[in-house]
């Protein structure tokens, strides 16, 4: 094996050898290389003439060429950094408006808060509400009495839904509704559930923005596609209320204006009576700005967030099976009639032969099991003993 | 300085000749070969003060060498091709016959090896030429083509077999047993 190998590589080198040795050298090949290199030692920065110079200096105009490259990569890459670094700062920035209380990202509006004490707000007075949600959807609505005047169409939406579920997901499905009107910038305005009886049922009434209307209800009706759910019922309204609000708008002007003027017939007049009659009708004009101040405040709030309705309820128990009659069985007929009848025929001999032989059969069967075992038994024993 | 320049010149004087047919064989053109030894040269005297020492000198030599050719062989591939008539005419592997050391017999082999060189692809060229024309070591040419020892260990092994079944060889061989017996 070793000679081979021997006589392998002997076999290549003669080969390569022989290859090589044909091979015609330049006779100045190598002088003319060390000449170039005695160039370059005696000027071994500068750039040489020759044609190793000319690749030296591009050598170098190369290497700068790459260090402008990268420097532009590594600004560009910077440049891009930084203005990321300042977006991601003025969302943060933006983030931390948001009040608190926000629940899964999203902050909730703010004019229900403001429902017990709205017939009390004056007049002009600026609702904001802000939303700012993950999924990228931002709502902002403003409503401004006076800014927002009856130019604008006032739409009133109303809706209602009701789902059927499958039991014992009644629980998880009410907060997902109540998960839905946070995350469309509503809030849960009314809710009860009923988890006892045969048939668990919650209900609950939703304020959503008009405009996040429909996307709520098109998420509330996405339960009834899970998992057996089964929307049973789902409707929507809309009511344009543009003429009531100019109307109000006009007549609160009126009454407004009335008021003013009873309010300066008050500082001038001089008798009692005069002033009690006058007082008297700046009470009742009060008292109908009031009002109209308050119907305004209510359909703006109306018009601002829509109502649904939300009815969720499991399914019903399953009934138990009616329990009717026994079932008869059918008459025999044919074979199993005969069948039947010989096995009752049987059954009834031998109830009768032990009712009439009573103990005697029982001794009789006992001696007739003793002398089976003598017979069979007793031989074996003795083979055993021998 | 000037000791160790002269005795560095005396060493790339002599060295000239093997590294120019190693370039040669390797990269199979001539402009090619004495512009890769020229590179490889001076790059020897760029960095003459860190050269390694006697015994470390050459397989240094040959892995710039080496290094040299594959740039040649990569940049003037396109240039090689349309010269590839005038190349293969005035080819270093046809030298003339009539040269000192090369007999009649000799230009024959060499020619058969050349063109069985030349068929080779270059993974397994270049080993095989730096093994048995410039007798590197096997660890020396891993080195060299910075490869693994068992990388170069398998292309020997596959070059030597293809070489050996190189039918203009295979002729060549027979005729020499033929002669030798």
């Amino acid at each position: 094996m070793s000679d081979e190998r021997t006589t392998d590589n002997s076999r290549f080198e003669s080969w390569l050898g022989a290859a090589g040795a044909a091979i015609a050298v330049p006779d100045d090949g190598a002088a003319t290389i060390l000449e170039l290199a005695h160039e370059r030692i005696g000027n071994v920065d500068g750039a040489s003439s020759s044609t190793i110079g000319s690749r030296a200096t591009f050598d170098r105009a190369k290497r700068w060429q790459v260090v402008a490259a990268c420097a532009a990569v590594l600004t560009l890459m910077g440049g891009t950094l930084a203005a990321l670094t300042g977006q991601t700062s003025k969302s943060a920035v933006r983030a931390e408006r948001v009040p608190p209380g926000a629940q899964f990202g999203y902050s909730r509006g703010r004019v229900a808060d403001a429902g017990s004490s709205v017939v009390g707000a004056t007049r002009n007075q600026s609702l904001s509400i802000k939303t700012s949600a993950t999924n990228g959807f931002s709502v902002e609505q403003r409503s401004a009495h006076g800014t927002t005047g009856a130019d604008s169409p006032k739409l009133e939406k109303n809706g209602s839904i009701d789902v059927q579920l499958v039991r014992g997901s009644l629980t998880a499905q009410y907060r997902m509704v109540r998960t839905i009107a946070t995350a469309n910038g509503g809030y849960l305005a009314d809710g009860k559930t009923d988890e006892a009886g045969d048939t668990p049922s919650a209900s609950a009434t939703i304020r959503v923005p008009v405009e996040r209307f429909d996307a709520a209800v098109d998420a509330i009706a996405h339960i009834g596609a899970l998992r057996g759910n089964k929307v049973v019922n789902r409707t929507s309204s809309s009511r344009d209320v543009t003429a009531s609000y100019a109307d109000l708008h006009a007549r609160l002007q009126a009454a407004t204006s009335e008021r003013d003027q009873v309010s300066l017939v008050l500082t001038k007049a001089q008798t009692i009576g005069d002033i009690l009659a006058v007082r008297d009708r700046l009470n009742s004009v009060q008292t109908e700005v009031d009002q109209l101040q308050g119907q305004i405040n209510v359909l703006d709030d109306q018009t601002s967030y829509a109502a649904v309705a939300v009815s969720l309820h499991e399914q019903p128990a399953p009934l138990p099976k009616p329990v009717g009659p026994a079932k008869l069985p059918k008459p025999a007929t044919g074979l199993v009639k005969a069948w039947d009848d010989a096995r009752h025929g049987f059954s009834h001999s031998v109830e009768w032969f032990v009712a009439r032989s009573g103990k005697a059969l029982v001794i009789l069967g006992a001696l007739l099991a003793m002398l089976f075992l003598a017979r069979y038994l007793y031989p074996v024993v003795r083979r055993g003993l021998l | 300085m000037t000791g160790e320049t002269d005795e560095l010149n005396d060493w790339l004087e002599r060295s000239y000749t093997k590294a120019y047919r190693t370039a040669a064989m390797i990269c199979g053109n001539p402009d090619d070969a004495r512009e890769a030894v020229q590179d490889a040269f001076l790059r020897a005297w760029r960095f003459r003060a860190s050269l390694p020492a006697d015994d470390g000198r050459e397989p240094w030599m040959y892995r710039v060498l080496v290094n040299a050719c594959y740039s040649k062989m990569r940049r003037e591939v396109p240039r090689r091709n349309r010269e590839r008539d005038r190349v293969d005419e005035t080819s270093p592997m046809a030298a003339p016959a009539d040269g000192p050391e090369a007999s009649a017999e000799h230009a024959v082999l060499a020619d058969a090896v050349a063109f069985a060189l030349k068929s080779l692809p270059e993974a397994l060229r270049v080993p095989l030429v730096l093994r048995y024309w410039s007798g590197l070591s096997e660890r020396e040419i891993a080195l060299a083509i910075r490869r693994r020892p068992g990388t170069v260990k398998s292309r020997l092994h596959e070059a030597r077999r293809r070489l050996a079944s190189d039918p203009n060889l295979l002729g060549y061989a027979a005729e020499m047993l033929g002669a030798t017996t």
